[in-house]
């Protein structure tokens, strides 16, 4: 799974946790901060590092958590664990 | 007596006859329909289990595409009943004297707790969604509505198996007497499940033959139903400062337990009939004066004879019985408050409901098969338990 | 409001240091932790190894075989604190009419065990049928006050009120209501949960478990401990008491409910619930706010809950805040959930006979932002006349429970 696969499958699951929530779609950028920019509370981000953990199938130590902050920031922690994985 | 009168001046319910108390005017006219219901996936169920699931409720299309995700059918429904005016009492009312939430249930939402089990079973404690974990207490239908509406004054769950949905009226109304607040939405919400219907199934509760026939020798088991019924109960300052209509007053609660039906199975009846005067003694009238009786009847042959044995007791066998769990099946938690509605129904109607054809019942008591018209000023909603807990609530109509 | 008065003349528990007021009270003011490595459950594949069980529990002490056969351990928890509670306050119920007896109780997760194990038994058989029969009935939490009436053989009405870890003060508040109505004399008020392998689960997925041992209001306290046990109170109607010469514990003034309506496991940062439950404690019992000399907190060990909890204390009593100790036996026994409000109602009732305030244990470091005066790690002594206990709960359900200390 090259980077552009894993954010994408990233970017799907945050648009749908935010379209559930009523976030404006405009605010769902790569960059965007997942708790100022898009409003997300903490059970949110819980939820992103499970699903994220199930979806590619790797274990994401509870350090890692404060870094579950953007698509592009969840991008890079996945890569680096699948990378660790293989 | 009581220290404050209270009304019942709003409802919200999502039941087997469709949306809405309007609803219940046309199901309760034709026979109970006690067909099974394929819309459910049973597992390793006997497939020819038969149950009565809710008509014509789409949560999208009544509650919208937003804020769905994460909830469950209990949590749906009990949203759901809350569009049907109760939702725009809450919005309107400021902060301070919005109502208070309480809600009987026997078993909030157990799909969402053996989903929970199930997925940390199946696919290990450290990949199920911690999101899910909320809708594992059995509060949580109860505090989702109380978030959705910010209603701080008051979040109660009560239960007590099939009697949850009348105790919670019942909570609701001495809490109401006590005088800490001016209105609260009370009733009963129960959704089928796969859990449920394989504890019911295990247990050997549910009808082979899919007839719920309450109150006959006859009977072999119950038909499960589901849905949510809520009323708005006001104190009359309320109902005046708030300008809305009464629909019923409720005149008198009864509640007591009864340890040798939950020890043996058996029972003379005694503690049944205790209540069914109890509450006509905490409404201040004679037994007499009682216009009709809904009783809990299902086609559980224990707790029916039980009831049967206590309506005996009490009352002449002039004051007409009638059974609406024919119609609605054996719903758990919310039995209690979709009996109050079908009873508010016929009261409003100037009538008794039938259940269509006759047959032999314990005790011979005068179960209404055919529809009477007459009009009734109380009425008694009784409800007898298997785990001995016994209730009644009194209602008298408001013209 | 209120026309009859109601006391505390019994007292029933089942906790992880100890079962029994005597050996409860010892523990406690010894400061004895009763969070440690799980036994009775496998934490190997959790984040967290630790936990409250009550290991020395024998049902047998108290149920006989055929009651042990017919309960799950809720059940089991409950009518052993009941009975013990109805021992000690001397009633016998016999000799009464027993419609004046109520049982009100209080769960989180009523009897998870039995769903536990029925669900455990279809993924490994792989067939529904296995399970046996006369199990599913076992599981529905209005079985928990079913089993505690049917047990004592009252005939009032009974209740459960699942309202998540508030739900002891809501049972003792509505046990206390159906006196003041007169409805009843007596009422068998508590909570109940066992060892739940789904809260387990859950509050380890939530990252909400502590590493350890819990540590309420310290610096790095960094979470809780799922726990289980009971707590039973016998509450009666105050001319009753007199009248059969019974001891008081302590009088019942009244109680407050609120409720966040915020978020399902999150605590509203602004305490909302908290301050309304504790503000109509107060209105409705009409203490004073200098009159309170001590709050059991909610205390949970987490780092919001502690710190929204100072801040509901701060807000409410203002100035007097500094001078109210407030301390949480959870740092003792863990979480107990349903049943933790109810062990606390009753800890409540000992210090004020015993003046002594109980103590917040595995307090090392102050926090700034828990800066009021937590009674570490030793018991205090003082005159404890009004004490407040609180307890709150997910869907920002709590609740403010009024103690007195009854002089006539």
């Amino acid at each position: 799974m090259n980077k552009e696969e894993i954010k994408e499958a990233i970017r799907g699951m945050i648009i749908e946790i935010a379209e559930d929530m009523d976030i404006d779609e405009e605010a769902i950028t790569d960059d965007a901060k997942f708790v100022s920019d898009m409003g997300l509370d903490s059970m949110a981000l819980l939820e992103v590092l499970a699903t994220m953990e199930k979806k590619f199938g790797v274990s994401i130590p509870e350090t890692e958590f404060p870094n579950i902050t953007s698509i592009n920031q969840c991008t890079d922690t996945v890569e680096k664990y699948l990378v660790a994985k293989s | 007596m009581h220290s404050k009168k209270i009304y019942i001046t709003s409802s919200g319910i999502i039941s087997s006859f469709g949306i809405g108390l309007n609803a219940f005017k046309e199901g309760l006219s034709k026979p109970p329909v006690t067909s099974a219901f394929k819309d459910f996936e049973f597992h390793s169920l006997d497939p020819a289990i038969s149950c009565i699931t809710v008509n014509g409720f789409d949560p999208v299309a009544v509650l919208g595409k937003k804020g769905l995700r994460l909830k469950d059918h209990a949590t749906k429904l009990i949203l759901g009943s809350f569009e049907q005016g109760l939702k725009e009492i809450m919005e309107h009312t400021d902060d301070d004297n919005r109502p208070g939430i309480c809600v009987g249930t026997a078993f909030g939402s157990v799909q969402s707790i053996g989903d929970f089990l199930s997925d940390s079973i199946v696919n290990g404690v450290n990949i199920v969604n911690p999101q899910a974990f909320a809708n594992t207490v059995i509060n949580s239908p109860t505090g989702n509505t109380n978030i959705k509406f910010v209603a701080r004054n008051l979040s109660t769950t009560v239960s007590t198996g099939f009697n949850s949905g009348i105790d919670a009226l019942i909570y609701a109304f001495n809490y109401m007497q006590r005088g800490y607040i001016e209105a609260i939405v009370a009733g009963g919400l129960e959704e089928l499940s796969y859990y449920s219907m394989l504890g019911l199934q295990r247990t050997g509760l549910i009808s082979s033959t899919g007839k719920g026939l309450p109150f006959s020798k006859e009977a072999d088991g119950v038909v499960p139903g589901e849905g949510c019924a809520l009323f708005l109960f006001d104190t009359e300052e309320s109902m005046k400062t708030n300008n809305r209509t009464p629909v019923v007053e409720v005149v008198g609660t009864a509640s007591a337990f009864d340890p040798s039906l939950a020890q043996n199975g058996q029972s003379d009846g005694d503690v049944a009939a205790h209540v069914l005067s109890e509450v006509c003694n905490d409404a201040g009238i004679s037994t007499n004066d009682v216009g009709f009786i809904a009783s809990s009847a299902s086609g559980n042959r224990l707790t029916d004879s039980i009831e049967a044995a206590a309506i005996k007791k009490v009352f002449d066998t002039n004051v007409p019985v009638t059974a609406y769990k024919a119609f609605t099946g054996e719903c758990y938690g919310v039995s209690g408050a979709l009996n109050l509605a079908c009873a508010i129904t016929d009261l409003k109607n100037g009538q008794i409901s039938g259940i269509g054809n006759s047959y032999s019942c314990f005790n011979s008591i005068p179960l209404v098969f055919s529809p009477i018209k007459k009009d009734n000023t109380f009425c008694i909603v009784n409800s007898v338990s298997c785990d001995g807990n016994c209730s009644a609530v009194l209602i008298k109509n408001v013209e | 409001m209120s026309q009859n008065r109601v006391v505390i003349t019994g007292l029933g528990l089942v906790t992880p240091i100890g079962i029994g007021n005597d050996t409860f009270w010892k523990a406690a003011v010894a400061g004895k932790n009763g969070v440690r490595p799980l036994v009775q459950f496998d934490p190997t594949e959790f984040r967290t190894k630790t936990g409250g069980e009550v290991l020395d529990f024998n049902p047998s002490s108290y149920l006989t075989d055929e009651e042990i056969e017919r309960m799950g351990r809720s059940s089991q928890f409950a009518v052993s604190a009941a009975k013990m509670a109805v021992e000690d306050a001397g009633i016998s119920i016999g000799e009464e009419n027993p419609y004046k007896f109520a049982v009100c109780m209080g769960t989180t997760m009523g009897e998870p065990q039995i769903l536990e194990k029925g669900v455990k038994i279809k993924y490994k058989t792989g067939d529904a049928s296995d399970i046996p029969s006369d199990l599913p009935r076992q599981y529905p939490c209005g079985t928990i006050p079913a089993n505690v009436a049917r047990t004592l053989k009252t005939k009032g009405p009974i209740i459960i009120t699942p309202t998540a870890c508030a739900a002891g003060n809501y049972a003792i508040g509505y046990g206390y209501d159906l006196i003041q109505l007169g409805k009843v004399d007596v009422v068998v008020s508590g909570g109940s949960d066992p060892f739940s392998g789904i809260a387990f689960t859950g509050f380890n997925r939530l990252l909400a478990t502590t590493s350890d041992v819990c540590r309420p209001f310290d610096l790095n306290r960094n979470g809780m401990a799922v726990s289980e046990g009971a707590g039973i109170l016998i509450l009666e109607r105050l001319e009753h008491a007199l009248a059969r010469g019974a001891k008081i514990y302590a009088e019942i003034l009244g109680y407050g409910l609120g409720c966040d309506a915020y978020k399902m496991t999150i605590p509203d940062p602004a305490g909302s619930g908290g301050i309304m439950a504790f503000k109509k404690a107060i209105h409705n019992t009409g203490i004073a706010l200098e009159d309170i000399d001590y709050i059991s907190a909610h205390g949970t060990g987490t780092v919001e809950n502690d710190k929204i909890e100072t801040l509901i204390v701060k807000e409410i009593l203002k100035e007097h805040a500094c001078k109210t100790p407030m301390s949480s036996i959870k740092s003792m026994i863990g979480h107990t959930m349903g049943a933790a409000s109810a062990i606390e109602a009753a800890a409540c009732a000992l210090m004020i006979q015993n003046n002594v305030m109980l103590p917040t244990i595995n307090y090392k470091d102050p926090d700034p932002e828990c800066d009021l005066d937590c009674v570490p790690n030793i018991p205090k002594e003082k005159e404890l006349n009004t004490v407040i206990s609180n307890a709150y709960a997910f869907a920002g359900n709590c609740s403010s429970l009024v103690l007195r200390k009854y002089k006539g």
